[in-house]
């Protein structure tokens, strides 16, 4: 995940900048954070600090200076707009941009030369050294590069853990004119970890960032994580990000080896953050069919319904979608390309009562704000590095603690969902509906329409209700296992997800994407043998630029199902859902392990 | 089953296409399916595109484009004319009105006349082709909307407004009854006082045989306004009171904020919205904008006109709820909650100089009895008058759908709280009032009130 934070494209300069000396470089500087008092006293709060060490120094640079900064970044600098799953910001010094800054050549910045200078010279590198006491730090390997987040900008949980980073630091250059209010979003929020590389859901500390400010702290593996409010104004939250490096040979403090093991240890702990699933909810596992009832559908002709299966089937479905015609016409769609839209899939007076309820339900009561907040039938799905929605599984829920989540996994009761049984534990309207509408998506009877949709045979499923709320919720980039197949199954899932956002019956409030919301699949890149290479699902982000790898897209939706057979090289997202979006996007998602009716396709 | 074999979304994704399936009410047993690959799809706007594009950096493949309209169930696809008022309709709608939407009005209307005069040489097909007054005016009106994507050729432009001058001549001369024309008419001059004069204008410019006084344009294209909406209300054809010709009011407010912000330096990019905007540039009695800047005729006109459309509007929306045109209807609906909350905001505007005047005397007064003319109590009352009347139509503006509308009715009910003495009953009670609505509204936004909640709360 932390390579698409966004410097991670940023190149790193290795040159000793020996253009001031020493009088000058603390004439950069605000002059306390020179005395001994001073230094004692925060390195007195970054100890005590929470959730991991970190620190701020208000009023760091000379006021003038750092005020002709800001002109001079406003005036000369190209920001180019950058999204990708993880964020939106808008960016310099972009390689690709010729118009970028060139952090070599200054000339036409001499104000931001001298910054750079001074946050890089030996006698700031010591203050952050002595504060954090994280050691030696390199005066020649800078990493430096100019964000500004407008209205909507936003990144998310991740934790800078890099090769050879030792320390992050953000200096915030807002409006120097006026205070950065805290309901303008922009915080720096920091969230603590139930255990290493597994951030808790929500944030614990939050700096509201102001002009002259920065924030620092020692990059710590599986440890500092943190992310970036969305910014909710249309303000620029202009800000100079960066790091420091551990020292480089011939400098103070190198220490032969430590880079490579530095670097080892990051790339390991992404490993980890890889591997380690166990924190993972809701888990990817699907239930399997009983046998009988596997065979039972292997046997399903063309398009025939028993009478007692047609009528259940269009209290919730529309007939047109129940016909044979139409169902051979969906089907011979879904073989040519994998992927179809059904509009309008569900009766109509029974959508539009859905419709009705659901939005009711989002202007009447706030959507809650923390995991905390969060109450049964729904639970919060983290790590919040990966992803963070509400959904519904149809179990019982459990805290997130180290203690809840290891009895959940290994020692308590083992529960298959039950969606018939936890809607009459429901209270509110809405809950019940999609619980009725996930119980209909496990019967046997949709099982059948969708072997006729599909020409496929479904063996086990997973259904899960979904909401992503305005300012919170996103999947990033993720693939499904390498190896889906089980005997006989085909190597892929098929996949629906039923949108069922109740704002997007306007499609206005969600077809521009500047609200997010959107589920997006791309190709994972494949060798010359045709296998996808198991690397960081940011991939993506250094494939060609004419390369075309977005197989499939789809804004927020109302009523209508897509269906998909995802193979293991489709990386799928569903991008953060803005603060300023009309409402959450509420959805669906089913996924199927399938048998095919050829034996030649299925493994 | 179908033959061949399954792919998964990777394999069968390089052929690049999707299909969209949809059922047609109509015919329940057939099923329209129609290839909508991603560079081009017909289906999307091209918004929806830039929603797949901003994944993949550096793809700065564009879409390709193209110009699609969604036909209304009651259009007949052969009715030219039929075809051609809703692609107009789109444009007018669009909030992004491109330039490429009104090429294809354009060139529909060239089409159509080729078409016509072919006919004359005997060729006879299945296309119905009635042109009506109408179709002069939307031919003319988009001619001169041509313009606004022009205004680095001031050479185009004049040519874009000679063109629609003549096709309103040609229809004036073909429909002299038509309303239509009469609307168009004043919506091209419109257009044209900020194209061909305002900019061509300097700070220090004077009226002479170049300059003309744009006061008198303004005049000659309010009375043809004035005479359009005269005969459609004495004819009782309320359907002018639609979306198309309520761009004339939109047109004319954008005008006077271009006057009254004629030669101010705009602040580059950062902090749009800093609250100390630049100070109003001074003009000589003989600048051609003078006119219109000094007098608040133009703003009077402009809400009292609103005023009256929407009141026009009413009756035309009680003539289409008869018809069961759910589309119309809810178009008309928008319109009426767009024009009133423009409304509302106008008395807002206007009261901000009495606000000040009265918490100057009631809170920071240095023994001074008057400001701007006003005493303690005149300027209490007339805020209080203005912001009721904002109020009534803050009010007929509010959406279930929209919190922001919910909140916008909250504010003036603070605004005309805050007239009111400190703690007094009535202040207390609007103060409530607009508690309750704005945490309903708070809700709704996560939290996009809370500032103004909390202020209101601690308050």
């Amino acid at each position: 995940m932390t390579k698409r934070s966004p410097s991670a494209s940023e190149e790193s300069n290795k040159r000793q900048d020996s253009t001031f000396n020493h009088d000058q470089i603390v004439s950069f500087f605000n002059s306390k954070i020179f005395l001994d008092d001073f230094q004692k006293s925060l390195k007195t709060d970054i100890t005590e600090s929470q959730p991991y060490r970190w620190g701020t120094v208000t009023q760091l640079f000379d006021d003038t200076l750092l005020r002709n900064v800001r002109k001079e970044v406003l005036n000369e600098i190209a920001f180019t707009k950058k999204e990708t799953d993880i964020y939106k910001v808008f960016q310099s010094g972009d390689l690709a941009n010729l118009s970028g800054l060139n952090w070599d050549d200054l000339s036409r910045l001499p104000s931001l030369s001298k910054l750079r200078a001074g946050i890089y010279s030996e006698e700031f590198r010591d203050f952050i050294s002595n504060v954090t006491g994280c050691g030696k730090l390199s005066g020649v390997k800078t990493d430096l590069s100019i964000n500004t987040y407008t209205k909507g900008c936003h990144l998310l949980t991740h934790d800078d853990v890099i090769g050879s980073r030792r320390v992050s630091f953000i200096l915030y250059l807002p409006d120097p004119d006026s205070t950065w209010k805290p309901h303008y979003g922009g915080a720096l929020r920091l969230f603590p970890a139930i255990v290493p590389n597994v951030p808790k859901a929500d944030f614990e500390c939050k700096l509201t960032p102001q002009f002259n400010q920065i924030a620092f702290f020692t990059v710590q593996p599986g440890l500092s994580f943190h992310d970036v409010e969305e910014v909710r104004v249309d303000k620029q939250r202009l800000s100079i990000q960066g790091w420091f490096h551990i020292p480089q040979e011939g400098e103070k403090g190198f220490v032969p080896g430590e880079q490579e093991a530095t670097e080892a240890k990051s790339t390991l702990q992404q490993l980890q953050t890889k591997e380690l699933q166990e924190y993972d909810f809701p888990k990817p596992i699907r239930n399997d069919f009983a046998a009988n009832e596997t065979k039972v559908l292997e046997k399903a002709q063309n398009g025939a319904f028993t009478e007692a299966e047609y009528e259940y089937l269009k209290t919730f479905l529309s007939e047109s979608y129940l016909k044979p015609e139409m169902m051979e016409k969906l089907q011979n769609a879904f073989i040519e390309d994998s992927v179809i839209e059904l509009k309008e899939i569900l009766e109509k007076k029974y959508a539009d009562a859905l419709q009705h309820t659901l939005r009711t339900t989002e202007l009447e009561k706030r959507v809650p704000q923390t995991s905390a907040g969060v109450e049964f039938p729904w639970k919060c799905a983290v790590p919040p590095h990966k992803q963070r929605f509400m959904y519904i599984d149809g179990t019982t829920d459990f805290e997130l603690t180290e203690e809840a989540i290891n009895h959940v996994n290994n020692v308590g009761p083992q529960q298959l969902p039950n969606f018939q049984l936890v809607k009459r534990l429901a209270d509110e309207e809405a809950d019940k509906k999609m619980l009725d509408l996930l119980s209909f998506m496990k019967s046997a009877a949709f099982r059948k329409w969708l072997v006729y949709i599909t020409g496929l045979f479904p063996t086990s499923d997973q259904l899960l209700a979904r909401k992503f709320r305005p300012g919170q919720d996103f999947i990033l980039a993720t693939t499904t296992d390498k190896k889906l197949a089980r005997e006989g199954e085909l190597n892929v899932l098929l996949e629906a997800t039923l949108g069922l956002t109740p704002t997007a019956v306007n499609p206005k409030n969600w077809e521009s994407g500047d609200f997010g919301g959107y589920e997006v699949c791309m190709a994972l890149n494949t060798d010359s043998d045709g296998e996808f290479e198991d690397d960081d699902p940011a991939i993506y982000k250094a494939s060609d630029p004419s390369d075309d790898s977005v197989l499939y897209t789809s804004q927020c939706k109302w009523n209508t199902m897509s269906l998909m057979l995802r193979d293991p090289s489709v990386l799928k997202f569903v991008k953060y859902v803005s603060i300023d979006a009309k409402g959450s996007r509420w959805d669906i998602s089913g996924q199927w392990n399938v048998k095919s009716n050829d034996e030649e396709e299925s493994t | 089953m179908a033959p061949k074999r399954h792919l998964g979304l990777a394999k069968a994704g390089k052929a690049k296409r999707l299909k969209t399936l949809s059922p047609t009410p109509d015919a329940q047993d057939s099923v329209t399916v129609s290839s909508v690959n991603k560079e081009a799809d017909p289906n999307s706007t091209p918004e929806t595109n830039n929603g797949t594009d901003i994944a993949v950096e550096g793809n700065d493949q564009l879409p390709e484009e193209k110009v699609s309209v969604e036909l209304s169930a009651d259009v007949d696809i052969n009715d030219a004319m039929g075809q051609l008022r809703v692609l107009w309709r789109n444009f007018i709608a669009s909030e992004e009105r491109n330039e490429l939407m009104v090429n294809a009005v354009v060139h529909e209307c060239d089409r159509m006349l080729r078409k016509l005069a072919q006919r004359q040489e005997g060729n006879i097909d299945e296309e119905k082709i009635v042109l009506l007054g109408d179709f002069y005016s939307i031919y003319a009106i988009a001619l001169s909307s041509l313009a606004f994507f022009h205004t680095e050729n001031p050479k185009l432009v004049k040519e874009f407004f000679e063109a629609a001058r003549d096709r309103i001549e040609t229809g004036k001369r073909l429909y002299p009854d038509s309303i239509s024309i009469l609307f168009a008419e004043a919506r091209i001059l419109i257009n044209l006082i900020p194209l061909t004069e305002i900019s061509q204008l300097e700070v220090d410019s004077k009226i002479n045989s170049e300059h003309k006084d744009a006061s008198v344009l303004l005049d000659r294209c309010l009375s043809l306004y004035e005479e359009a909406e005269k005969v459609s209300e004495e004819r009782k054809e309320f359907s002018f009171f639609n979306r198309e010709n309520s761009d004339f009011l939109d047109a004319l407010d954008d005008l006077l904020e271009i006057v009254d912000n004629f030669g101010r330096e705009h602040p580059e990019g950062d902090d749009s919205d800093a609250s100390d905007s630049p100070d109003e540039v001074v003009l000589s009695k003989k600048h051609p904008l003078y006119a219109i800047r000094k007098t608040d005729k133009y703003s009077l006109w402009w809400r009292e006109h609103c005023q009256r459309f929407l009141e026009n509007l009413e009756k035309n929306l009680e003539q289409v709820r008869k018809s069961d045109d759910q589309e119309e209807i809810s178009s008309l609906i928008n319109l009426k909650r767009e024009m009133s909350k423009r409304l509302g905001d106008s008395f807002l505007a206007e009261a901000e100089m009495p606000t000040t005047v009265f918490t100057t005397l009631a809170y920071y007064s240095r023994g001074e009895k008057e400001v701007n003319g006003m005493n303690l109590e005149q300027s209490r009352e007339l805020c209080k008058s203005l912001y009721k009347k904002a109020l009534v139509y803050l009010k007929e503006a509010e959406d279930e759908e929209d919190p922001d509308s919910w909140a916008s009715v909250a504010e003036a009910t603070i605004s005309l709280g805050n007239i009111y003495d400190i703690s007094s009953e009535e202040q207390e009670k609007l103060y409530k009032e607009a508690e309750s609505i704005l945490i309903r509204a708070n809700n709704a936004t996560n939290g996009k009130y809370e500032s103004i909640l909390e202020n209101l709360v601690q308050g």
